[in-house]
């Protein structure tokens, strides 16, 4: 890979709760290349808005960045600059589409308001300016009727298009980064490819990187060239797109693919009679859920759910091995190659 | 829309006609009428007194007064004022006036300073600035109100001799004075009873703002500004305060009843010719025409203050705008904007 455009280094996240410290993120490092499209899947709780959200220095108490954590962009520690600058870099250098199309926009402003805001506030540009750069970004995002709509509030439009005009909004100043959690989760199947396509043209377009937070690994199969995979506030397994649907090495990474409708083989060896056994539809689960992020299980996170754990597994944390040059695993079965030999086929990679 | 005001114009009338009825019911139903305190002295020939309750039409039985005076009151004719020993409605014309430009001044000044101190409260959340404002609303919003007319009453125009003591305007030199300065005369005359009317309610206002303003704190399209890059300040005023308003908005009806009761004792302590001193001097006076009028302009214009309120509410609220396209497909009649 060549030098990454945005480097997160070793990110740790608590939160003060009252049940104790939440270590919501724990020591995520994970680089973005220019214009690439970088998928980050993980159950519900296992700290990727967290992540992201961590990237705009967008958590507000009690969660606490912690010291020794760093955000690299532009050869600058985004976590070391004074608030001033770090506005400067929101909506600008990078931006962000969030989960929730329906409130994510001000009820009492007008989309257009919404949408030319950005402009002025990072460029010296007058009203009538930054509201037909506004109408233009409407446009690129295939909002018809873009004039009026501008005009409009976000209660009259629907969730697809206040998905675009949220899309519009982080693309209007062109950022070199988006990051866009689950942007699409809240949307009907339809609409939700209509989406994907867009934000994949437009990241070809506009040559942006983009972060694509998602639970959807059918989505980071269509859209992704590299997949970063995190539970319970690591990354897991990191890896090329063929590489981690062809050959994923942790078993928690297996467990996703395996639950994954599209993904899922209809008619293999484990796709029926299983534990869930009831026709070929039924999707395997990975058992269990995931830990509260207060009590990490020790050792592994994971080794509380994982059919291949061993001693080891709960008695000592695995580093994160190098598969090879690309492909990373965050399991002792990849230092185990002989182990790996004795597990039952559903674990050694061999899903597709 | 129209037919809402119109529903609510009619809602008004309705009110101001209950109210009407039942200010002149309770009047007639306490002992004495506006003739007590003149003609009842044993002095006077029985006669004497009933030719003048004749005249006024007091020796007639209640249901008749009542009739003859709702019809006046639908010409116009709002009954003759014993103590003023003129028509009521001169006495009211005189009296308004003065009423809404100290109200009015008070409206606006309490929701600014309300809105205001919320703002800063809210930017300073969990500070001593925070903490010593709001000490102050509290220790405000708990004091009566006739109370702190005269204690700023005293300090202000007595031991600090700074404002006048009372009055609209200053009756010896007023006449001589040029424009502008006529003007300030008018200002310095108003500041403490405006300041006063309105204190309270500013304490009222900055505790729901500040609530309101915390209620939406954690929304989500705050977030999203925040991603856009805005300043923490852009974010409070425009995006937040902009949706806190709304629940604000609903108060400005209930605070222009407020300030009409609390009229009426900042004005008379002040001195102040509104509707407030003439209702007092009235009741005094049991001058019934003039205290039911009072009450019949307090009525209409809580009605009135109400009706804004809720134009206000439906101008801020871009949800409550119909007749405009939802979702998508009604881009037809679509002219939100503006
Ligand atoms: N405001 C908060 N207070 C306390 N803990 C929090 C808060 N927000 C997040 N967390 C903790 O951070 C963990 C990770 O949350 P995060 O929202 O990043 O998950 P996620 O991977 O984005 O899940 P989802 O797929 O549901 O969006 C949660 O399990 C929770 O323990
Ligand atoms: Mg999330």
């Amino acid at each position: 890979m060549t030098e990454p455009l945005l480097s997160i280094r070793d990110l740790r996240v608590t939160f003060a709760t009252d049940g104790g410290v939440a270590r919501a993120v724990d020591g995520v490092s994970l680089d973005l290349a220019a214009g690439e499209i970088l998928g980050l899947v993980g159950e519900s709780g296992c700290g990727k808005s967290v992540t992201a959200m961590s990237v705009l220095r967008l958590l507000r108490p009690p969660a606490r960045i912690e010291p020794g954590s760093e955000i690299w962009l532009d050869g600058r520690d985004l976590l070391a600059l004074p608030e001033r600058a770090m506005r400067s870099i929101r909506g600008r250098r990078i931006a962000m589409v969030f989960q929730e199309p329906m409130t994510a926009l001000n009820p009492v402003l007008t989309i257009g308001h919404q949408i030319a805001e950005v402009v002025r506030v990072h460029e010296r540009a007058s009203r009538g300016a930054a509201r037909a750069r506004a109408v233009a970004a409407l446009e690129q995002v295939g909002v018809p009727d873009p004039d009026l709509r501008a005009r409009q509030y976000p209660h009259q439009l629907s969730g697809g298009t206040r998905q675009r005009v949220l899309l519009a909004m982080a693309l209007v100043l062109h950022p070199a980064v988006l990051i866009a959690d689950e942007p699409t989760t809240a949307l009907d199947v339809t609409v939700q490819a209509e989406l994907l396509a867009l934000l994949a043209d437009l990241q070809r377009r506009l040559g942006m990187a983009v972060l694509l937070i998602t639970h959807d690994l059918g989505v980071v199969a269509e859209l992704a060239s590299r997949v970063a995979v995190m539970y319970a506030g690591q990354l897991v397994e990191e890896a090329p797109v063929q590489e981690l649907f062809a050959r994923a090495r942790h078993p928690y990474t297996q467990g996703l693919l395996e639950a994954a409708p599209r993904l899922a083989p209809r008619d293999g060896p484990h796709g029926s009679g299983g534990r869930h056994g009831g026709g070929a539809g039924r999707l395997r689960v990975i058992p269990g859920t995931v830990p509260p992020a207060t009590a990490w299980p020790s050792g592994c996170r994971f080794h509380d759910r994982c059919s291949a754990a061993w001693d080891r597994c709960e008695r000592e944390a695995p580093p994160s091995h190098a598969v090879d040059a690309s492909h990373r695993a965050r399991c002792h079965l990849a230092a185990e190659p002989e182990r790996r030999a004795a597990l039952p086929v559903a674990l050694t990679g061999s899903v597709r | 829309m129209r037919s809402f005001v119109v529903r609510r114009l009619v809602q008004a009338v309705t009110v101001a006609a209950a109210v009407t009825t039942l200010t002149f019911v309770l009047i007639h139903l306490a002992p004495g009428d506006p003739l007590a305190g003149t003609m009842d002295d044993p002095r006077i020939a029985p006669s004497v007194r009933a030719h003048w309750r004749q005249v006024y039409g007091l020796d007639r039985p209640l249901p008749v007064q009542y009739v003859r005076f709702l019809t006046g009151v639908a010409r116009g004719d709002l009954g003759f004022s014993v103590s003023y020993n003129e028509p009521v409605i001169a006495v009211i014309r005189r009296a308004v006036p003065n009423t809404l430009m100290l109200a009015g001044t008070a409206l606006v000044l309490s929701f600014a300073a309300g809105i205001l101190i919320a703002v800063i409260q809210v930017r300073r959340e969990g500070t001593l600035t925070d903490r010593a404002l709001g000490a102050i609303s509290l220790g405000l919003y708990s004091l009566p109100d006739f109370w702190l007319a005269q204690v700023a009453l005293l300090a202000f125009s007595y031991w600090l001799p700074i404002f006048p003591a009372g009055g609209t305007i200053d009756p010896v030199i007023h006449p001589y004075l040029g424009p502008a300065a006529a003007a300030l005369d008018r200002v310095r005359h108003l500041v403490l009873p405006a300041v006063t009317l309105a204190a309270l309610t500013a304490a009222w206002i900055a505790r729901f703002q500040r609530a309101a303003l915390l209620d939406v704190a954690a929304d989500d399209y705050l977030r999203t500004a925040r991603a856009k890059g805005l300043s923490e300040w852009t974010i409070l005023v425009r995006h937040a305060l902009r949706n806190a308003l709304l629940p604000v908005i609903t108060l400005f009806g209930l605070s222009l009843s407020a300030f009409v009761s609390g009229a009426v004792f900042v004005e008379k302590v002040f001195g102040w010719p509104g509707i407030g001193s003439v209702a007092v001097d009235a009741v005094g006076a049991r001058d019934y025409p003039v205290i039911i009028a009072c009450t019949i302009i307090g009525s209409i214009l809580v009605a009135a203050g109400s009706l804004i309120a809720d134009l206000l509410y439906m101008l801020a609220d871009p949800r409550l705008r119909r007749a405009e396209g939802d979702a998508d497909g009604g881009a037809t009649s679509a002219v939100a904007g503006a």
